[in-house]
């Protein structure tokens, strides 16, 4: 018997959001200009964070829990090729929204939400392929030794992946709320400086007061960019795995929002005809 | 007394534009109000970081906590006074770029000057009151140390905007990457506000000469921190240079560019 094939089972087949990461991915090729861009900037952080951590422990009575200078360079290079990864997504999903584009996806066999998650998985793909190796160099260059495992460079790349998807699903979730505000800017920004805080971007979350650490162990934004790196130079076992438990447990709270956002958002969606 | 007379009228653009620029932002409460909120949260996260550090650590390099929080405040202030004043000072080398210079070459206006304060920014206002807030409550200012502050702030963002105009003006020369040249003002940015003091030797040349971050934040917090005529007359010299530098190179740029035929339509 032949299969019915619907508008809606059409929508979610993975091959078709795998091509658009795929396109996604190869399409960014052509902006050289922001290659560049982005390989400035890593630059000019890491080795600005390299120096100041060597000024910090070459004055010799500081002490931080499971961090020596070459575990806090290797941190911030492995955290910030995770970063530049992923930051160029956040300005721009709203738009269709807002703009009222968005209309012409509701007629087309795609998920929106899903279309931005493949779309820029596949961009934070190829700048991780141009940003981690160059954040490697400089780490080696400053510290002269390799700072994780076998193990630990594994459990950074599965976990990478995922706490990159896990950032995406929180902007998209973000980006969705425009069915209802004016501007969701504020939100991305509050959403921007807890990771910065919360999650670890600014210093390892151990150097942070306790309070800080107590309040970062209830959100999800630990394992965006943190726990990635913390596992990778710390690898252990079971680190690594309640690290993607957790994460994966995030994920999953996430798309339902998601979905639920959408589903309530789009049928709010009042389209002027012209 | 035509030069006089020139400046005089130089004046009063620049106060029109100062005036228009400010009914601008009251005009779109939105923009100035999320622009502010943003700059205010993003200076309150990487002052939190200096806080969280220092708790730790102490002093780096000599440099306690107070310090870092001056160069912080100082900066900050900078570069909201050099955006919220002259608001095209970050996106002139995309202007170039993009031929968008046009309009400014027909009008009997100073050029630059006019390109330059024709815009402003929705963050800076936050960026300013951040600044002088942070240095106020957290520093604890006497008055001859809030002074100091004050014309610290003031040469800061002129230097500022005479490197911005000096790099911007190499998009003259290419045809593309206006957003590198960019990009390396925002380097700037971020080089100047940490002590030029916990860098080595090799990248303090570069800090003081081809990305002049120290003479943004560094030395005039040692103005404000030990004050030395020694530092203020540093100041100067770095102020006059990257000032004639950057004109020299802006002028002698306009004289090869051409026109993008672009029509367009000004707000």
């Amino acid at each position: 018997m032949k299969k019915r094939v619907t508008f809606k089972s059409n929508q979610f087949k993975i091959e078709k959001y795998l091509e658009l990461m795929k396109v996604s991915f190869l399409s960014s090729f052509t902006y050289k200009g922001d290659i560049l861009i982005s390989l400035l900037d890593l630059f000019t952080f890491l080795f600005i964070f390299c120096f100041l951590w060597k000024a910090i422990f070459s004055s010799g009575n500081v002490k931080i829990e499971n961090f020596t200078y070459t575990k806090m360079v290797w941190y911030y290079a492995l955290i910030f090729s995770l970063e530049f990864s992923a930051s160029k997504f956040r300005k721009k999903a709203s738009a269709l929204i807002h703009s009222g584009d968005i209309a012409n996806f509701l007629t087309k066999p795609l998920s929106y939400p899903l279309y931005l998650l493949s779309d820029s998985l596949g961009l934070s793909l190829f700048n991780f392929i141009v940003c981690f190796p160059s954040a490697l160099l400089i780490a080696f260059g400053f510290t002269l030794r390799v700072g994780f495992t076998v193990e630990g460079f594994l459990s950074f790349i599965v976990l990478g992946f995922l706490g990159l998807t896990l950032d995406t699903l929180i902007a998209i979730a973000i980006n969705l709320l425009a069915f209802w505000v004016e501007d969701v800017k504020p939100i991305l920004i509050v959403y921007i400086e807890l990771l910065y805080i919360l999650g670890g971007q600014a210093v390892p979350l151990d150097v942070m007061p306790k309070i800080v650490q107590k309040i970062s162990l209830y959100t999800p934004l630990r394992f965006s960019f943190y726990s990635p790196a913390n596992v990778c130079i710390n690898f252990e076992w079971g680190f690594f795995l309640h690290t993607l438990t957790n994460t994966l447990i995030s994920i999953f709270i996430i798309l339902p929002i998601i979905s639920l956002e959408f589903f309530i958002g789009s049928r709010r969606l009042s389209i002027n005809g012209g | 007394m035509e030069v006089k007379k020139k400046l005089y009228w130089n004046w009063m653009v620049f106060f029109e534009y100062l005036k228009i620029n400010f009914l601008t932002l009251i005009e779109y409460k939105t923009s100035f109000l999320v622009g502010t909120f943003g700059m205010l949260l993003n200076d309150g996260a990487s002052l939190f970081f200096w806080w969280a550090l220092f708790k730790r650590v102490g002093v780096i390099n000599g440099w306690n906590m107070k310090d870092i929080f001056t160069l912080f405040s100082l900066v900050t202030a900078s570069f909201g006074l050099s955006t919220g004043i002259f608001g095209n000072t970050m996106r002139l080398s995309l202007m170039i770029v993009q031929n968008e210079l046009d309009f400014y070459l027909t009008l009997p206006k100073p050029a630059l000057l006019h390109l330059l304060i024709s815009k402003t920014s929705f963050t800076a206002f936050g960026d300013i009151v951040f600044g002088f807030l942070a240095y106020v409550l957290l520093v604890g200012a006497s008055l001859k140390t809030f002074s100091l502050f004050l014309i610290m702030v003031v040469v800061s963002s002129l230097i500022i905007v005479s490197f911005s105009v000096l790099v911007s003006s190499f998009a003259f020369y290419i045809d593309t990457g206006g957003q590198v040249l960019q990009e390396i003002i925002y380097s700037l940015n971020a080089l100047s506000m940490y002590p030029s003091s916990i860098f080595p030797s090799g990248i303090k040349v570069i800090l003081y000469t081809l990305l002049p971050a120290a003479f943004i934040g560094y030395v005039p917090t040692l103005v404000i921190r030990e004050f030395s005529f020694k530092y203020v007359f540093i100041l100067l010299i770095a102020l006059f240079t990257f000032a004639i530098l950057g004109l020299t190179l802006f002028n002698k740029g306009l004289k090869k560019y051409s026109s993008g035929s672009t029509i367009g339509l000004r707000s």
